[in-house]
């Protein structure tokens, strides 16, 4: 018997299923565990306000994220490069950024670069697929136009929201993900900058992932 | 008998062990106090200790042949009120458990269960009543045993008793709802970490720089009252029965007839 | 991990006298309790949260075999490969089988329970490979060569000058010759050297906190996102995970993981929640080359079959912990194994013997903080009164609280021979202590009395003895109970 086999067998026996219905290759799924597996049944939601935009911006401070408000994705670049100018990070070098190829259509400076993160960029820019009020949380996935290191990787990491990408409860992303042709590899929900308790149980930013989180929220 | 009597209902007094073999003056508080809501007490002889040693250490036929015989004992009484949150917990919570295989001793069980109450929760809940014209001219501070609070949700009632208790001045302490380290066995087994647990407790007592300290449960009285007199400390431990049926100008718990508060402070 | 759990009093004694474990153990108050109680505070609909999240997981487990094979449908579907292992042995078998397979000579590896349980990182030392902690606790454990003592918070016990040591010490091989002694320049360190860990890992391996069987994905949830680290950059990525941790769906996964981080450390969200699947696709440009899920049952089925079934709804918070008393007066290392606290006083004896673990669960006072707090609403104390039912059963509690116990309940059964017993007993001690008022001494309870003063007996006799003579010659009314006994 293999070890699958096994395992099986001692829970159906665990379960207290009949020698038959145990019996492997013949065991049918109940109906009711096949309708749950269809998804969408929610649970208990928490009451979250109706001012989505006060609310996230409310969840992602409280988490040690920056928020700038830009009326169109065309006003990013300044505010990036403003930002970056007060957090004292210099990108005067080529490699010093990397921007999602997503992200592609705006007009970065010449020497930011594009791609998966090399490992030695100090900011990534990426978008996001949601963002949810509920947590103060950024989704991102993985893909070849958004790649996951970037969301990881570099100590300064900016996203680019659209308010009109912004949800009430995690659970309102669900449907969007499963209305994708494939699941993605990764799916992130990252609320906040990386941090660690781990040293006498006192917050550090900056564990491993980025010490920097700045969200651009986009009004269109 | 009088019409008040015939229908004042029947309150069987579970006495619990700690009380019966250490501190009497609780359980006819208890009856005072009961008697004082309305009810006619008796004491039935053939109780022992609800079976909490056995049940906690594991021994499930002990426990039941106890619990028969406290369930038989107690048959025909209206109300049966334990001056004890742990031996309350015992008697509602787990008699039905030990039955759960035995289908008629199940219903009696659940039948008992029903009409049990811990002390302070009947006075308020069950008789509406939390004035006993007592007085207590001291500071209080109160320890919230965990099976009463836990098993059986009891906190806000004796706090309503001592809100109508002349002169008393209730002091919270920190963490009321952190453990004494009683823990019956527990407290022999482990001695040192229920040691910890208890000095961490007297500590918050202390804080609260209250003059006495009440509780509903005489095991944990015992402890915390044990280790306050080790460390020569002068608060006063009572059960809140006693304060409320106004019998607590005797010696406190651990006090004895010659002892003099380590303070040296009349009381 | 080998046990230790034999001799947990002897522990405990030894940790009761541990000044900087206290320490370290009095910060959790504020921290991990206080920020629990906070968040919960803000969520109006916890118990109904709480309660879904129960019914749910006892749905999956009633239909645990349907869910697991529902889960492995879907990660081979997306080219990932599922292996099953009985125990802990094979699963580090299989494991080391991978990293043979990959030419490892590095593993990088997030936090995993069910891998302590296994003991992996020695099987992957043993086959002279080199596993790497990325979950900074794990890491500054792993260069102390201890276990962890805290499933949350590995690392609780140890003091800033003691990680400041073991960094002095391990870290000069990195170019650090200075004593570092700021805690943030210590996370810094960790950090640049994990960096290149993480970057040249051929294998990573995680944990999972649970299973999603509709989508075939695992959720990994970690605050310093070396979870994600390990997971996306290495070519082979594997996840070992316990069988219990499946559920339905996506929702599931939420409902949960509005528990899972305000009951662990008090935010309301982990920083990376990541819903992971298989390798790279094709359109990825980072991502492994190859997924494997290694799925262990290590005693859960035993767990699922008994009366110990409703353990297994637990997703290792550490709530638990936290909240007991026993475990903040002795932390985790104490208890001798993997799971400290409650919850391992209640899996330690399953997984690796009750008669290798017999005080775990007796070291409880069941007060039921544990229970209060647990996000799952698992009856802990009714668990670990199980496990004494077992100790009693198979003699397994010490001679002489069996002789004691033995006795009492003789006595406790028979109301006539109590009364005699206990009226002769409270007469004596009455009589004895009554000028005092307590015991500083007494035979027979010198673990009493260590510490405590023994509260003497009110007296002169017992409460039935004054009762009976108080209701002499009163009115009907004030009878003795009409069926006593003939003493």
């Amino acid at each position: 018997m293999s070890a699958r086999d096994k395992v099986l067998s001692n829970i159906a026996e665990a379960l207290g299923r009949s020698p038959s219905e145990a019996q492997l290759g013949v065991r049918e799924m109940p109906r009711d565990v096949a309708n749950r597996l269809q998804g969408g049944k929610r649970h208990t939601l928490p009451y979250v306000a109706d001012d989505l935009v006060a609310t996230l911006i409310t969840s992602m401070e409280s988490v040690l994220m920056t928020v700038a408000r830009l009326p169109t994705i065309e006003q990013c670049v300044e505010e990036v490069v403003a930002y970056l100018g007060s957090e004292g990070v210099d990108v005067s070098q080529a490699g010093d950024v990397t921007v999602a190829p997503a992200l592609d259509r705006v007009q970065w400076p010449e020497h930011y670069g594009q791609g998966p993160a090399s490992g030695v960029e100090k900011v990534s820019i990426t978008p996001c697929i949601a963002a949810v009020a509920e947590t103060g949380s950024v989704v991102t996935v993985s893909d070849g136009q958004t790649p996951a290191t970037l969301n990881f990787l570099p100590e300064t990491h900016i996203i680019v929201v659209r308010e009109s990408q912004l949800v009430k409860h995690v659970d309102d992303v669900f449907p969007l993900l499963r209305s994708m042709d494939v699941m993605p590899r990764a799916v992130n929900f990252i609320t906040g900058p990386s941090r660690t308790a781990d040293i006498e149980q006192t917050l550090e930013i900056g564990a491993h992932g980025p010490r920097r989180m700045h969200v651009l929220l986009i009004s269109d | 008998m009088s019409r008040a009597e015939a229908q004042a209902p029947h309150v069987g007094l579970f006495v619990t062990c700690l009380v019966d073999l250490h501190r009497p003056s609780v359980g006819f508080a208890a009856i005072r106090l009961l008697e004082l809501a309305g009810c006619l007490v008796t004491v039935p002889e053939l109780q022992t200790c609800c079976g909490q040693p056995a049940f906690n250490s594991g021994d499930d036929d002990t426990s039941r042949h106890i619990a028969r015989n406290t369930i038989t004992a107690f048959e025909g009484f209206d109300y049966i009120v334990v001056p004890s949150g742990s031996c309350a917990g015992m008697l509602i919570k787990h008699y039905p458990e030990l039955f759960k295989d035995e289908p008629q001793w199940l219903a009696k069980a659940e039948q008992f269960a029903s009409r049990c109450h811990e002390l302070s929760s009947f006075l308020v809940d069950v008789r509406g009543m939390s004035d006993f014209d007592a007085r207590f001219d001291k500071s209080v501070t109160y320890h919230d045993s965990c099976s009463g609070l836990r098993e059986l949700g009891i906190k806000k009632q004796a706090r309503k008793l001592m809100d109508n208790v002349a002169g008393l001045e209730l002091r919270e302490m920190e963490d009321t709802d952190v453990c004494c380290g009683f823990g019956g066995t527990f407290c022999v087994k482990f001695p040192d970490i229920s040691e910890r647990m208890v000095s961490d407790k007297v500590a918050l007592v202390k804080q609260t720089g209250a003059s006495a300290l009440l509780g509903g449960d005489m095991g944990c009285l015992l402890n915390i009252s044990g280790r306050l007199s080790r460390l020569q400390e002068p608060t006063q431990v009572y059960h809140f029965a006693e304060v409320l049926a106004g019998m607590a100008d005797g010696s406190a718990i651990g006090e004895g007839t010659d002892s003099v508060p380590a303070s040296g402070a009349t009381r | 991990m080998q046990s230790q759990s034999r001799s947990f009093k002897t522990n405990a004694s030894t940790a009761l006298l541990d000044d900087n474990l206290k320490q370290a153990l009095g910060k959790v108050k504020d921290g991990f309790i206080g920020k629990r109680a906070a968040a919960v505070a803000l969520v109006p609909e916890w118990q109904q949260i709480r309660n879904d999240a129960r019914l749910l997981k006892n749905h999956v487990l009633e239909n645990l075999d349907h869910y697991l094979l529902a889960y492995e449908s879907k990660v081979i579907a997306h080219g990932g490969h599922v292996h099953w292992a009985q125990t802990s042995a094979d699963a580090n078998d299989i494991i080391v089988d991978i990293c043979k397979s990959a030419n490892a000579k590095t593993v990088t590896k997030g936090k995993s329970m069910v891998g302590e349980e296994a003991n992996l990182n020695e099987a992957i030392e043993k086959a002279g490979i080199q596993p790497i902690e990325t979950d900074l606790g794990e890491y500054i454990i792993q260069l102390a060569k201890e276990a962890p003592s805290h499933i949350i918070a590995p690392a609780i016990h140890k003091t800033l000058e003691q990680v400041s040591d073991l960094f002095h010490e391990h870290h000069a091989q990195y170019g650090l010759h200075e004593r570092l002694v700021d805690r943030a320049a210590l996370v810094n360190e960790a950090r640049s050297v994990l960096r290149e860990k993480f970057r040249t890992a051929d294998v990573g391996i995680t944990g999972a906190n649970f299973l999603i069987a509709e989508t075939g994905q695992h959720v990994l949830v970690t605050n310093e996102g070396n979870g994600d680290l390990t997971s996306n950059l290495p070519r082979v990525q594997i996840v070992i995970v316990g069988i219990e941790k499946v559920i339905p769906t996506l929702e599931d996964a939420s409902c949960l993981l509005r528990l899972l981080a305000r009951s662990a450390t008090g935010q309301h969200y982990s920083n990376y929640t990541s819903l992971m699947s298989g390798p790279a696709h094709t359109e990825d440009t980072d991502g492994p080359e190859q997924f494997h899920v290694v799925l262990v049952d290590n005693h859960r089925t035993e767990m699922l079959a008994g009366e110990l079934r409703e353990m297994l709804r637990c997703f290792r918070c550490g709530a638990c912990l936290n909240h007991c008393p026993v475990y903040g007066a002795v932390g985790g290392h104490a208890y001798g194994w993997v799971y400290p606290g409650p919850m391992g006083s209640v899996v330690t004896p399953v997984m690796t013997g009750i008669e290798n673990s017999p005080d775990l669960p007796h070291a409880c006072t069941l007060n039921g903080r544990c229970a209060e707090v647990c996000p799952m609403s698992i009856p802990l104390p009714k668990l670990l009164r199980e496990h004494r039912r077992q100790t009693f059963i198979k003699s397994l509690q010490t001679p002489s609280a069996r002789y004691g116990l033995a006795i009492w309940a003789a006595i406790a059964k028979r109301p006539a021979l109590y009364r005699s017993l206990t009226s002769i007993g409270v007469r004596v001690l009455a009589r004895m202590g009554t000028r005092q008022g307590r015991f500083r001494r007494l035979p027979m309870a010198g673990a009493w009395t260590r510490e405590r003063d023994l509260p003497a007996p009110q007296g002169p006799s017992t409460f039935m003895q004054q009762y009976r003579a108080s209701v002499r010659g009163k009115s009907p009314e004030h009878r003795l109970d009409s069926r006593q006994s003939g003493s």
